[in-house]
């Protein structure tokens, strides 16, 4: 038990640490004092001893446009990370993805509609944009799980391949509605792209509950997915129900995808790579590997994103150039140092 | 007399509020908004640009807050705008941003010479210059009677314009390059286009056979070397044109620049 603690201590300083550190860091120059004194004094208690020092334009850059995005990236990368622990481990297949099920072709599809069908027309604004994404995400995602059932049992070869297949038509209809609707293509491009820029409060509190909700159901199933490694067979010799067990952790996995990329766009490869990354080191034990996939997604999209706004400022670039740039190579690493290992 | 000096002292105050109340830290998200800004005389109080806006050569020693896309949030901030102007046509959605920020937007939209006429009053009215606005308006619309009013109307060129080349884009109603072109006494054949941007097919421009074409992203070389377009009349007589794509797509007043540019072009295909 406080080995156990000890972890979760540890895992929250660094992340307390990781999110103070990128917030001090950004393409216009802030003093760290004054970084620390701006979130110092929205505690309550300290506030009142503290003098404001620095420019009003100054705090709401720091309150209102780094802090957000810098929890936002925690909470992306770290739902991201354990949805792939999910989908691995229901699905047994290695290269499984938060993705995997449609939820990035069925929210690209969704964000499509909004933004060239419905948000020009004046009818919602530009707020109700992830809600767009969301519902596609989750809409592609049932209709996979309904096509990978074969005699009312769930398959995970038959869930890939309806995944794959449904991903590509919806992936072509995104492309035909960008063809034949020009207008507003420059935002379409933009969400493809994937970006934590210029998100605010109400995407974090978008989509935080599903990561931790999630996170919370992930570990509570860990020990079941454990047997599942084991083998169907073995499993449910065992005693566990594998098709309830597979449905709910596809369901939690592709909600908590789901809120990630209605709220961030698609950023690929933090959830294929991170949990694999893992495996390598602390091994495949499901409760472990939730815990430590959880601050490590959250910590390795938190690095990308701040070098997404740093290394070209005062220009951008999207984070999943970052997350395959820096992320490719030290899986390369890992898995080649991994096979040494076992011979 | 009594009446008069307290109407000029409510004048005076309204004229004093109005200086005092104009913003003097403006932002401008889009090209044609900076130049516009600076048309109207206000080019001291633009702080940033993107970095698409060349144009005037002042504009680049401006702080740049982005490009089309992007928006760096945490420089536009920085500068303490005190308003920022962008062109919904871009990207609305930074837009909606900086509005839950407590940054005062302006958002204009012209997508016709008349409408940019229009914005020209509405922008200088929003910065505090209003007579200016008005004043660039009325030149522009002065302007562009005088250049479409000798136009010969009883031959009508039909016209081909290239946006890109792969895939092969052309401008449709809805564009600047569309009423430019019909302005001019020509005929778009891509005309019947029911969308500003659309993706058109190789072989109808063939079969409508163009007899002037305008190309806009300087590829005269690679339009040229085009098997099947030899035997278009443009490409016969060669009427085949590169144009400077930023004075045919930015809404400021330039874009009378590009109409008497066209009205010379069209005017040497007339027999």
């Amino acid at each position: 038990m406080r080995r156990v603690l000890r972890r979760v201590g540890g895992a929250l300083f660094l992340l307390f640490t990781a999110a103070v550190v990128a917030t001090a860091l950004g393409s216009v120059n802030i003093p760290l004092a004054h970084v620390l004194g701006i979130l110092a004094a929205r505690l309550p208690g300290l506030g009142e001893l503290i003098e404001p020092g620095w420019s009003p334009a100054h705090e709401v850059i720091v309150l209102r446009v780094r802090l957000p995005r810098v929890l936002l990236a925690l909470v992306v990368g770290g739902g991201l990370s354990v949805a792939g622990v999910l989908f691995q481990g229901s699905l047994r297949n290695p290269l499984a993805d938060p993705y995997v099920i449609g939820v990035s072709a069925g929210a690209s599809l969704g964000a499509a509609v909004g933004l060239l069908l419905v948000i020009p027309r004046g009818i919602v604004g530009y707020g109700f944009l992830p809600l767009f994404a969301f519902a596609g995400a989750v809409l592609a995602t049932l209709a996979v799980s309904r096509l990978g059932q074969r005699r009312g049992r769930l398959e995970p070869t038959s869930v890939l391949l309806a995944g794959v297949a449904l991903g590509a038509f919806l992936t072509a209809v995104v492309s035909l509605l960008m063809v034949l609707r020009i207008e507003n293509l420059q935002d379409v491009y933009l969400w493809l792209m994937g970006s934590l820029s210029g998100r605010t409060w109400s995407h974090v509190s978008m989509a935080a509950p599903y990561v931790f909700l999630g996170l919370a159901l992930a570990l509570w199933l860990a020990k079941d997915l454990n047997v599942y490694l084991l083998g169907e067979e073995a499993a449910h010799s065992l005693g566990i129900d594998v098709q309830r067990v597979q449905r709910l952790v596809l369901l939690i996995g592709s909600l908590m995808a789901a809120a990630c990329v209605a709220v961030s766009g698609v950023i690929g490869f933090v959830g294929l790579m991170v949990p694999h990354a893992l495996r390598l080191i602390v091994g495949a034990e499901h409760r472990r590997l939730v815990f430590h996939s959880l601050w490590a997604g959250a910590v390795f999209l938190l690095l990308a994103d701040t070098l997404a706004r740093t290394v070209f400022s005062p220009l951008e670039i999207p984070v999943g150039i970052i997350t395959a740039f820096v992320g490719g190579p030290f899986f390369i690493y890992l898995l080649k140092r991994g096979s040494d290992f076992h011979g | 007399m009594r009446k008069s000096l307290a109407l000029a002292l409510v004048l005076v105050f309204s004229l004093t509020m109005a200086a005092a109340a104009a913003p003097q830290r403006i932002v401008s998200l889009a090209p044609s908004i900076t130049e516009n800004l600076f048309a109207l005389g206000v080019g001291e109080r633009v702080v940033g640009v993107t970095s698409w806006c060349t144009y005037p050569e002042e504009a680049q020693s401006r702080t740049v807050v982005g490009d089309a896309l992007n928006l760096n949030l945490e420089v536009l901030l920085s500068l303490e705008p005190d308003l920022v102007v962008g062109d919904a046509t871009l990207v609305q959605g930074h837009l909606e941003t900086l509005e839950s920020l407590g940054i005062p937007t302006f958002v204009i939209a012209p997508s016709t010479i008349a409408e940019v006429e229009a914005s020209l009053v509405e922008l200088g009215a929003v910065v505090g210059v209003p007579q200016r606005g008005e004043e660039l308006a009325r030149a522009m619309e002065a302007r562009l009677q005088e250049l479409v009013g000798g136009i010969e109307r009883s031959f009508r060129p039909r016209v081909w314009i290239e946006i890109w080349h792969d895939p092969l884009m052309t401008a449709g109603p809805g564009s600047f390059l569309h009423e430019l072109v019909e302005l001019a006494g020509g005929e778009n054949i891509a005309g019947d286009a029911d969308n500003p941007w659309p993706v058109f097919s190789e072989e109808l421009v063939i079969e409508r056979d163009p007899q002037v074409v305008i190309l806009t992203s300087y590829n005269l070389e690679e339009a040229l070397s085009r098997p099947a377009w030899q035997a278009t009349s443009a490409f016969k007589n060669g009427h085949v044109y590169e144009v400077n794509p930023d004075i045919y797509s930015r809404s400021t007043p330039r874009i009378l620049d590009a109409l008497a540019e066209l009205i010379a072009i069209l005017d040497e295909t007339r027999p």
